[in-house]
């Protein structure tokens, strides 16, 4: 009998190993930037807190405008199906111009974006949280930007800018920005 | 410049150790991948690694030493409210709680009242006490919520960080001011202990630099002795401090003051230090940078000593690229105290008002050889007023297989300095010195290390470290005669092995733990004799184990479970005992989370460390805590 229970024994911890091993392969690849950047942007809608007014319905969804890179739009349009941001979906949509800012909530305004300015300028009138990618983007008003840190992504805030767009940021987001811009 | 002296010593030599945790995530996105990525949070968002960057070939990956980082987030769904019980987070130490304020904290062996092998430091500032060389936990304190990170590395780093960082070093790292702004208040209220902390971060007008300050609370109440009885050890603590932070400098100071109400030697602690740095970085692994402190201690044992300690700091450091191939690091130090005593009858470090100096200059390059293999030689020459000029030596070599993994090697000498208990200290307090007399010649404890090991990044969700290491000891203290002195008449060897790991199940779950296994021998040298000495080098379990469980019910909801485990201790003898400690916690709103705390679930009555008499014994506790950010 007590044979049999040591094997049982044996033969369960065997079964435990095999279960663990597919998680022991190796992967050596990393992630792309823009893929991390994706992932970034719909991370940053559940720290940010939006006026009431800023959705239709209680139950709408989270809209997240991208212009200037069709990269990052590829990327989150294969992150968002079936996720969701403090029981929103997460929409995504590319934005051509100012206009389109409108029922935006996150607007990201990528490298190959010319009019930078104007649209984080749009961004305040509607109340969207705008992120940039390059230097001195807090500067050119944005609420956010990613910053490069050797091989990886870091980003700074503008407690600023997110008051202009009247938007409220979680001091969670702040402990990992790595500058924060404060009001003025 | 927002890190402390050692993190940014981290990361020039040690570079990534942090961050290499989520550092390979797989690319050209499979939808799946993606979606893996967007399971992380923030904080390990910006630690992946992407791969547009040129500069990685020289990006020296994979920190060539037996580290443990604890971080932010595994510090609050700890539920500890104190540093030492934030420590027992990383498994390569060993955290013996004695009372409600006392605590022995080491890696490797060596955990005594007084452990005198470790190095640590708070943003920059060392807390070792020239009496013993070790750290009196019961005055030393931050309030938990500025914490960054804690970098916890066991075995010798002396080359960069000095003398007694012998068995290791514990760095503390608080947040930079830019980066706590705005209102917390925590606190709460619990069956051993009450707690409130608060702080306030603010922009400091248009200079682009940001301030914070600080207060916490708390008192803890008395626990039940292990001879029976109560041991009357409750304790109180207050403290205020305050950080401003501009682009290149910064300047933080703490003040504090507690006692711990013990009829038998009332306790009472306070002090006050001030840190200064300018650090600026000229580009392209070129840094400078130079602190300066100033730090007052005084405690005060009712009826066997007190002691007024006053330190001033300074320390140049710079670091530069040489060629492709050589990553350079140089500085220097100096360091003067003065300590204060006032003698009793029980005991007299004589003479009771000394003045003691130290300086060191070191240099360490970082060579890469090429195919993965990079070599790191440091030498650091450290002067202090007992036993002159020591000579610190590292030689280390890595080599990475393949990008996220890394086998390391490193023989190190080591040195624990003398403090003033080793040459100074006499019992009774006047002669004759029949328990103890001060001996002039006590020379440094050496210790000559091997050690080496393996870390791996298994996939975007698991890590592992394991590092074997040999420390010999070939001149330990011992008390020998002529009457009772002490002295270097014993030898040691301290075999063993450490290792972690972690592994994300799913997107809410988190799996981690970790273990120690380790022998310690120690025998009087030929011809040597020892009164008592062998006992007090030690009190060490041979293996410690834990394993943590983080899992988020919902975005509102987390349940944290962690399970440790330390073996026996043989002398004095303490059994061995595990624990279960569980946090629920309950994010109200967004400003506001409470939790559940209870710590020592299953009520397991346990001591951990102590001679029996000053032992507590530890029951189920429960805290209820709240965090208000508005």
């Amino acid at each position: 009998m007590d044979a049999v229970n040591r094997t049982v024994a044996k033969l369960r911890w065997l079964a435990a190993v095999l279960a663990l091993a597919p998680a022991l392969t190796v992967h050596a690849q990393q992630a792309t930037e823009p893929a991390v950047k994706a992932a970034f942007l719909y991370k940053f809608s559940g720290y940010v807190e939006w006026p009431a007014s800023a959705f239709p319905a209680p139950n709408s969804p989270v809209v997240i405008g991208i212009a200037g890179s069709d990269e990052v739009a590829a990327e989150l349009e294969k992150l968002v199906p079936g996720r969701n941001v403090n029981g929103r979906a997460v929409l995504v949509r590319r934005v051509r111009d100012a206009e389109s800012v409108r029922g935006v909530h996150v607007l990201f305004v990528g490298r190959g974006e010319g009019g930078a300015r104007a649209l984080t300028r749009a961004a305040h009138l509607q109340g969207a949280l705008a992120v940039t990618e390059v230097d001195r983007g807090l500067e050119l008003g944005a609420a956010i930007n990613f910053v490069p840190a050797e091989d990886r992504i870091a980003f700074e805030v503008s407690l600023d800018s997110a008051d202009k767009s009247g938007l409220r940021i979680s001091s969670r987001m702040l402990t990992v920005a790595r500058r924060v811009v404060p009001r003025l | 410049m927002n890190n402390s002296r050692v993190s940014r010593r981290l990361s020039l030599i040690l570079p990534v150790v942090v961050v290499s945790a989520f550092s390979s995530l797989p690319a050209h996105g499979a939808p799946q991948r993606v979606a893996e990525i967007a399971d992380l949070d923030l904080e390990q968002l910006t630690r992946i690694t992407v791969t547009t960057a040129s500069r990685r070939p020289q990006r020296l990956v994979d920190a060539p030493a037996s580290i443990f980082v604890i971080n932010a987030e595994d510090i609050r769904s700890s539920g500890a409210t104190s540093i030492p019980e934030a420590l027992r987070l990383a498994p390569n130490l060993h955290v013996a709680r004695t009372d409600s304020s006392q605590y022995s904290v080491s890696a490797r062996g060596g955990t005594t009242e007084t452990t005198n092998k470790m190095l640590v430091l708070i943003d920059g500032r060392t807390i070792y006490t020239p009496l013993f060389s070790g750290v009196f936990w019961d005055s030393q304190d931050v309030l938990i919520e500025n914490i960054e990170r804690i970098e916890v590395i066991s075995g010798p780093a002396a080359t960069l960080w000095g003398a007694n960082g012998v068995n290791g070093v514990i760095n503390i790292i608080t947040l930079p001011a830019g980066r706590t702004q705005g209102l917390l208040v925590s606190g709460g209220a619990g069956t051993e202990e009450r707690g409130v902390g608060a702080r306030y971060g603010g922009a400091l007008g248009n200079t682009g630099g940001h301030f914070r300050a600080h207060v916490k609370y708390f008192d803890r109440d008395r626990h039940t002795a292990a001879l029976g009885g109560e041991l009357r050890d409750e304790a109180r603590r207050a403290q205020a401090g305050f950080r401003l932070d501009w682009q290149e400098f910064m300047v933080l100071g703490n003040t504090y003051r507690g006692d711990v109400e013990n009829p038998a030697a009332l306790r009472e602690t306070s002090g006050s230090n001030l840190v200064a740095r300018w650090s600026a970085s000229r580009g392209e692994g070129s840094d400078v940078r130079v602190q300066v402190y100033y730090d007052r201690a005084e405690r005060e044992h009712l009826g066997s000593f007190s002691e007024v300690l006053d330190t001033f700091d300074v320390e140049y450091q710079q670091s530069a690229l040489a060629g492709s191939m050589h990553r350079l690091i140089w500085g220097g130090g100096y360091r003067h105290s003065r300590d204060r005593v006032t003698n009793s009858a029980s005991l007299a470090f004589l003479p009771a008002d000394k003045k003691l100096d130290w300086s060191n200059i070191f240099v360490q390059d970082e060579i890469l050889l090429g195919a993965g293999l990079r070599a790191t030689l440091g030498l650091k020459f450290e002067r202090n007023p007992y036993s002159g000029t020591e000579a610190l030596p590292n030689l280390r070599l890595a080599w990475s297989p393949a990008p996220d993994h890394l086998l390391w090697g490193a023989v190190s000498r080591s040195v624990r300095a003398p403090s003033r208990i080793d040459r100074e200290l006499n019992a009774p307090g006047s002669p004759p010195f029949v328990a103890l007399m001060g001996n002039d010649t006590f020379q440094s404890e050496i210790a000559n290390v091997v050690e080496g090991g393996y870390r791996a990044q298994l996939s975007a969700a698991g890590s592992l470290s394991i590092t074997a290491f040999h420390h010999d000891f070939p001149n330990l203290r011992s008390i020998s005669p002529p009457g009772r002195i002490l002295a270097n008449g014993i030898e040691g060897r301290t075999s063993g092995v450490e290792g972690w790991g972690s592994y994300r199940l799913s997107s809410t779950w988190r799996l981690s733990g970790g273990a120690t296994f380790m022998t310690h021998k120690r025998w009087v040298k030929p011809g040597e004799v020892d009164l008592g000495g062998l006992p007090s080098l030690g009190n060490d379990p041979r293996r410690t184990a834990q394993l943590r469980s983080s899992w988020d019910l919902s975005p509102r909801h987390e349940v944290d479970v962690a399970l440790r485990h330390v073996g026996a201790l043989p002398n004095p003898a303490i059994p061995a005992y595990t624990v279960v400690d569980a946090r629920a916690a309950w994010r109200v709103s967004r400003s506001l989370e409470l939790a559940l705390e209870i710590r020592n679930l299953l009520d397991r009555e346990h001591s951990e460390f102590g001679l029996p008499a000053n032992r507590a014994v530890f029951d189920r506790a429960v805290f209820l805590r709240a965090r208000w950010t508005p």
